[in-house]
């Protein structure tokens, strides 16, 4: 893909050739790597050929993740992962993934521009989420590395826990995302949360 | 006036802070601390409201959320909160307060002439009576709305917050009473996440009206001390003002908290409510218990109050409720409130005591004060208007034992558990003889505790409390060794009850006795309705109305439980009560609808191109969630118009259509294709890479579920489009079949609906347009022949381009990544801008495909419409199962008269058929006339210049020429059209092949 | 609201899932050979049992598997779950 072509995330946000600055309680990561793996968990060779050009383990325990340099492995079923790299180079992962996969049972499927992760980070994350999150996200049954699939409002959602700021991020489907930052910004309303302008459009 | 029936001292109220609110706009001194009936009581308002029916008056009965009479209206305009209670509202500065159910005013109630016919219109009498004549029920209908108020709306859009939080915990406390403060404790100090909810603004419950002392502090210190110490606690919630209102499976529990603001206005300090979803490991109910009322004529008149809320009236608001007072009792209670009368120097005149020989240490001090004592000895008689005036006294067999005269009456009946949320969650209860009352049992996580498990006294509420919160926090895997250290209090013996449901016989039937205050049910209506053969008690709140009110019937209930045991001469338990359901006190529809209103009401799904269908002046249609472009009127155009010139242009010229919100899921694996094989219809292991092709998909009932095209990426990936509003539906069952029947099948299924955002070029241009936007895919037909798809870049973008046509003229659907598709999709009409290039929408989309015969999964089809019923029966393979295959065999599938698709054009060409329009063959005079079926698709066809319609007609494809007759949806009309084949234009298809 | 015990992701509120029917009905191997009678048995014949009664759910929201839970319809107790295959 040329680099002159702007590519636009779901809250607007705009990229040239670089990413917007984070600042802020409640902002938008715009453009990581999202990549779908899916493969029989019980194909040991496969898994550790996922190892080798990942740096990580695939998590096989339900709702935990897995964290390397700049990418984390997210279980999303007992065959399925989302993959989440810091760098916007989905094309080179999902070749490296595809040659060291061949001959397995798996697919490998790009799904970067189908979804967003929105960060929301600060002492009021949990209550803001409370509003509309029916999970229990206390640091006791949901530490830093669990993550869950769930509803959020009216919305599916992914929740990553990141830290024990709290940090959580919010991994949305690109046509829901409109909603989901409104209603996250009127939960956060009463909260008094710092929201970057890029996220607030 | 100033407050003349205020205490000198004592109470909770402070007297530094004096406020002024209205009631019916008669200016009310208060303190601060005080509720809307206490400082009521204080000024010496005793009529608060009318009665539901009769319109008889009423005051205050209770100090809490049972009370059947204290409703009222607070406020005005947008803020106005109908039907609360005032025995459960602060009074705050400049509050308006006025009563529901009286006109023109609460003195002189035109509707109270009721009352003197009351005796006619009993129980059913409405329904009975006001049956016929039909056609006067509006009427009817109309003068009972007026007479039955109950408050009134908001006038506008209310400008408070309503919100809803879910929380989770290991023990919530419901009631923070001396037995709840006590389980909180505890619970806290095991460890355990507590939340304590109490529905007053203060925690302590009884506590705070009574003179006992806690570990050596007054009782209301004692609770502030302990309330403290938990909101100081780390994992512990306290919330105030808020009420749990309902418990449901899965114990899930909601609390309605109201939002108290520090600045109130003339509706209150509440602004707002907020439903809490609590999930708890455990429940320690501490609900406590309703003191129940006692049966005798006119015993609803104001100045008839439950003997305990006297006591907090006087000991918590230092408010003496009258001048005289009376007690008419059935167990020990009623002695010590008329203690705190007497303290409160407010004279008793008489206790009035069902039981013959009522001994105790409490007796004993009344007598020592020298109260008189009837012993055996019932009330049977309120004598006075708008307030008691005196009593008349009878034995238990009905013999006078004369007047005496009062302003106040204390009853007691006893106590019945308050187990409404227990009773919801269907918890199990049993009729406990010595209370007379229905007492929960512990279940399923849920431990009563205090006056709701029958412990009245205060030294066992607060040791069952403790018990019951240690108790909560070990079940709910929290222990750390604390010691349980139980609050010491004074022991006292339980009050012994000698039930007493039904007065003497021999009483004048025009003194009412009511059973249920806030209903105007009495005891006559219960005998009615069990002599009509109602016995059942659901069967006999259904016919008096008994406990329907606001209130729930909190008083009548328990009641009404014991007087249809005694009528019917059968066991209490064997009567029950009538099932509890939530909500335990009215909750408004603000804060049930919480923030899902407006914007945030339900997602609005949009596609990346939505700012761009703005800026070019879209109208938009709603398509499941979806925000889909409908049209581009420019100024001055008419929807006629605007589609009409976007559907020539796309016949004549090119167009171009945001098609992204199609379904698109990635099938991988090496048994791809026998996966599609058995979902599809038609065949699909040898379609090549690089070909497209259109599939069905059937239920297994045989009927059409979904239809699209799906193309073969390379030789172990499939890439399905699905209908937009079946996107998730198809994968749901797809993850079905593979994940239930056939785990075997090594194939995967991926969404990529989001990721790929798809534009469609359509028309004879097309192909220009997309090479002048720049591609490095070979667009010669040759190349890149019809249903076929390539991969390339597109403007700059790696880009998936399918030659596969909705419209039937040559076209491009160019799927690229969203996040690169607002570029792409100006790219294209940059380019496109010689050719004539016209963005159109959804509505032209329909026109064009009805013009070539394409069916919409939905609007052709309605669940009940096979392959073969829209002329698709050619896609049916005869050499491999598939899904639904087996049904199109059954008898109703070959049936020969099965309604078939067709087209319809009309006589004249510009009649446009109403969509929904019923088909028929004449419109004869027969009645009903015979259906043949109904018009699925009608629109206006510019490149025909006249109208068209699709519809499925009974045997239809056989008669094709046949004339037949369209029903008008409105006035009842008759449109002559002829059918034809359902393909109009281009019917050997070559323009999408060029 | 009902808590159904998601095999993989534990307990979460019923409005995260799709209900999918009374489990057991195998669709038949060889739908052909059945009489008309044998096909609508399996295609609208259900026993919709009082008391346990083995049905689908779809953990939608969450894990998107499909599972069986055994439940009480008339207490609605939820009595165990079951996977369609491997286990957590």
């Amino acid at each position: 893909m040329s680099s002159s072509v702007p590519r636009r995330s779901p809250l607007g946000a705009v990229q040239f050739a670089e990413s917007p600055s984070h600042d802020g309680e409640l902002f938008e990561r715009p453009f990581l790597t999202h990549v779908n793996l899916r493969l029989d968990p019980g194909d040991t060779e496969a898994r550790s050929a996922i190892h080798r050009v990942l740096g990580v383990q695939l998590p096989l325990t339900p709702n935990t993740t897995t964290t390397g340099d700049d990418l984390t492995a997210i279980w999303l079923g007992p065959d399925e992962w989302l993959l989440l790299a810091e760098h916007g180079q989905s094309g080179t992962l999902i070749a490296d993934l595809q040659a060291a996969l061949a001959g397995h049972v798996a697919s490998v499927v790009d799904i970067s521009a189908g979804q967003t992760v929105i960060r929301l980070s600060g002492p009021s994350t949990l209550d803001v989420l409370a509003r509309g999150c029916a999970l229990d996200l206390h640091s006791s049954v949901f530490p830093p590395g669990a993550c869950a699939q769930t509803l959020l409002a009216r919305a599916q959602a992914l929740l990553l826990a990141v830290d024990d700021t709290p940090t959580i991020d919010i991994i949305v489907r690109r046509s829901f995302t409109p909603y989901v930052a409104a209603w996250l910004e009127d939960s956060a309303r009463d909260f008094g949360l710092r929201i970057p302008p890029a996220a607030a459009s | 006036m100033s407050q003349p029936f205020r205490l000198d001292h004592g109470g909770r109220v402070d007297r530094d802070t004096p406020l002024q609110f209205t009631f019916d706009g008669r200016p009310i001194d208060a303190f601060r601390g005080d509720t809307v009936a206490s400082a009521l009581l204080a000024n010496g308002v005793t009529l608060v409201g009318r009665s539901f029916k009769y319109h008889r008056p009423r005051g205050i009965v209770s100090a809490g959320a049972e009370d059947p009479n204290a409703f009222v209206q607070l406020g005005h305009g947008a803020r106005t909160l109908p039907n609360r209670l005032a025995t459960v509202t602060a009074a705050t500065p400049g509050l308006k307060v006025r009563h529901v159910n009286a006109w023109p005013t609460l003195e002189y109630d035109v509707m109270s002439a009721f009352g003197l016919v009351a005796p006619f219109i009993p129980a059913g009498f409405y329904y009975k009576t006001l049956m016929w004549p039909r056609r006067l029920w509006p009427l009817y209908e109309h003068f009972l709305r007026h007479a039955a108020g109950l408050g009134h709306a908001p006038d506008a859009p209310d400008p408070d917050r309503y919100d809803h939080v879910h929380a989770h915990c290991d023990v919530l406390v419901v009631g923070a009473g001396p037995a709840g403060l006590a389980a909180a404790r505890a619970a806290a100090r095991a460890g355990a996440r507590v939340i304590l909810a109490d529905e007053q603004a203060e925690a302590g419950g009884s506590l705070l009206s009574t003179h006992e002392r806690v570990d050596g502090l007054p009782a209301p210190r004692w609770a502030d001390a302990t309330t403290t110490e938990l909101a100081a606690t780390r994992g512990v919630t306290v919330l105030p003002n808020t009420t749990a209102f309902g418990l449901y499976e899965s114990n899930l529990v909601l609390l309605a908290e109201r939002l108290i603001t520090d600045q109130p206005d003339s509706a209150g300090s509440e602004n707002g409510a907020r439903v809490w979803r609590v999930l708890p490991k455990q429940i320690v109910l501490a609900t406590g218990a309703h003191e129940r009322p006692l049966l005798f004529a006119n015993n609803d008149r104001p100045g008839v109050m439950l003997a305990g809320a006297i006591s907090t009236y006087v000991n918590r608001y230092a408010v003496a409720p009258g001048s005289r007072a009376v007690l008419f009792t059935n167990n020990d209670a009623a002695y010590r409130t008329a203690l705190d009368l007497t303290d409160a120097g407010v004279p008793v005149a008489a206790i009035a005591d069902v039981r013959s020989d009522p001994a105790g240490d409490l007796s004993s001090e009344v007598r020592a004060q020298g109260i008189a004592v009837h012993a055996g000895a019932v009330v049977r008689h309120a004598q006075g208007g708008r307030r008691v005036a005196a009593v008349e006294l009878c034995s238990l067999d009905g013999a006078p034992l004369g007047a005496v005269e009062c302003d106040l009456l204390g009853v007691s009946g006893g106590f019945a558990p308050a187990l409404h949320l227990h009773a919801q969650a269907r918890g199990p209860s049993e009729w406990d003889p010595t209370l007379a009352a229905f007492v929960p049992r512990g279940a399923n996580g849920i431990h009563p505790a205090g006056a709701v498990a029958g412990q009245l006294g205060l030294a066992d509420a607060l040791r069952q409390g403790t018990q019951a919160g240690s108790t909560a926090a070990a079940a709910a895997g929290c222990s750390n060794g604390s010691d349980l250290e139980v609050p010491r209090a004074n022991e006292s013996t339980q009050a012994f009850i000698q039930p007493y449901w039904l007065p003497p016989g021999g009483l004048a039937r025009a003194k009412p006795q009511f059973v249920d205050l806030h209903e105007d049910v009495t005891l006559d209506d219960l005998r009615l309705s069990l002599r009509e053969g109602f016995e059942s008690i659901e069967h006999v709140k259904r016919y008096t109305t008994l406990g329907m009110g606001p209130d729930q019937g909190k008083l009548a209930n328990p009641l009404a439980t014991g007087v249809i045991a005694e009528l019917l001469g059968r066991d209490p338990a064997s009567v029950g009560t009538p099932r509890h359901r939530p909500a335990y006190s009215p909750v408004s529809l603000g804060a049930i609808a919480g923030r899902h209103i407006g914007p945030l009401a339900d997602p609005v799904r949009v596609t990346p191109m939505q700012d761009w269908h703005e800026a070019a002046g879209a109208r938009f249609e709603n398509v499941g969630q979806w925000r889909r472009a409908w049209y581009y009127p420019q100024p001055g155009e008419s929807m006629h118009e605007a589609v009409a010139r976007e559907c020539l242009a796309v016949r004549h010229r090119v167009g171009i259509l945001d098609y992204s919100t199609l379904g698109k899921i990635e099938i991988t694996g090496p048994d791809a294709g026998e996966f599609l094989d058995r979902v599809y219809t038609n065949a699909w292991k040898r379609l090549r890479p690089g070909r497209c092709r259109y599939g069905l998909m059937l239920g297994e009932d045989g009927m059409i579920f979904d239809d699209g095209v799906t193309a073969r990426l390379d030789d172990q990936r499939y890439l399905m489009f699905t209908s937009t509003s079946n996107a998730a539906p198809v994968l749901a069952s797809l993850e079905q079949w593979l994940q239930t029947e056939w785990p075997d099948l090594r194939v995967y299924l991926t969404s990529v609906s989001e990721h790929w955002s798809n534009i469609a070029l359509a028309g004879p241009r097309s192909r220009d347009v997309l090479a002048a936007a720049g591609t490095d895919i070979p667009l010669d037909r040759r190349d890149f022949p019809f249903m076929t798809f390539r991969q390339g870049h597109v403007a700059g973008v790696q880009a998936r381009v399918f030659r596969i046509s909705f419209s039937g003229e040559l076209s491009y659907e160019i799927n690229v990544p969203a996040d690169c598709a607002r570029h792409v999709w100006e790219a294209l009409v940059d380019a496109g801008r010689p050719f004539g290039i016209t963005p159109y929408g959804t509505e032209t989309m329909h026109v064009l495909r009805a013009e070539k015969g394409f069916i919409i999964v939905g609007q052709e089809t309605d669940g009940s419409v096979t392959p073969d019923d829209v002329g698709l029966g050619r896609l049916l393979s005869r050499r491999k199962d598939f899904l639904g295959k087996r049904s199109l065999s059954r008898p109703d599938s070959v049936r020969p008269d099965r309604k078939q698709l067709v087209g319809l054009l009309t006589d004249d060409p510009n009649q446009i058929l109403p969509e929904g329009g019923h088909v028929v063959d004449s419109p004869g005079p027969r009645r009903p006339l015979p259906m043949r079926g109904h018009v699925t698709s009608s629109y206006f066809s510019p490149v025909l210049g006249r109208s068209i319609a699709l519809a499925m007609v009974t045997g239809g494809r056989a008669a094709l020429g046949e004339r037949l007759y369209v029903a008008t949806l409105h006035d009842n009309r008759w449109l002559p059209a002829r059918s034809c084949h359902p393909v109009f234009y281009d019917p050997e298809g070559a323009r999408q092949h060029v | 609201m009902l808590l159904i015990p998601c095999p993989w992701c534990g307990p979460r509120e019923d409005d995260e899932f799709t209900f999918g029917g009374e489990a057991d009905f195998p669709r038949p191997a060889e739908p052909e050979a059945l009489t008309d009678e044998q096909w609508a048995d399996y295609l609208f014949m259900r026993d919709n049992r009082r008391g346990r009664h083995r049905e689908q759910w779809c953990h939608t929201a969450g894990c998107r598997r499909w599972f069986i839970v055994e439940r009480d319809t008339v207490t609605n107790e939820i009595l165990g779950a079951g996977t369609y295959g491997g286990s957590p």
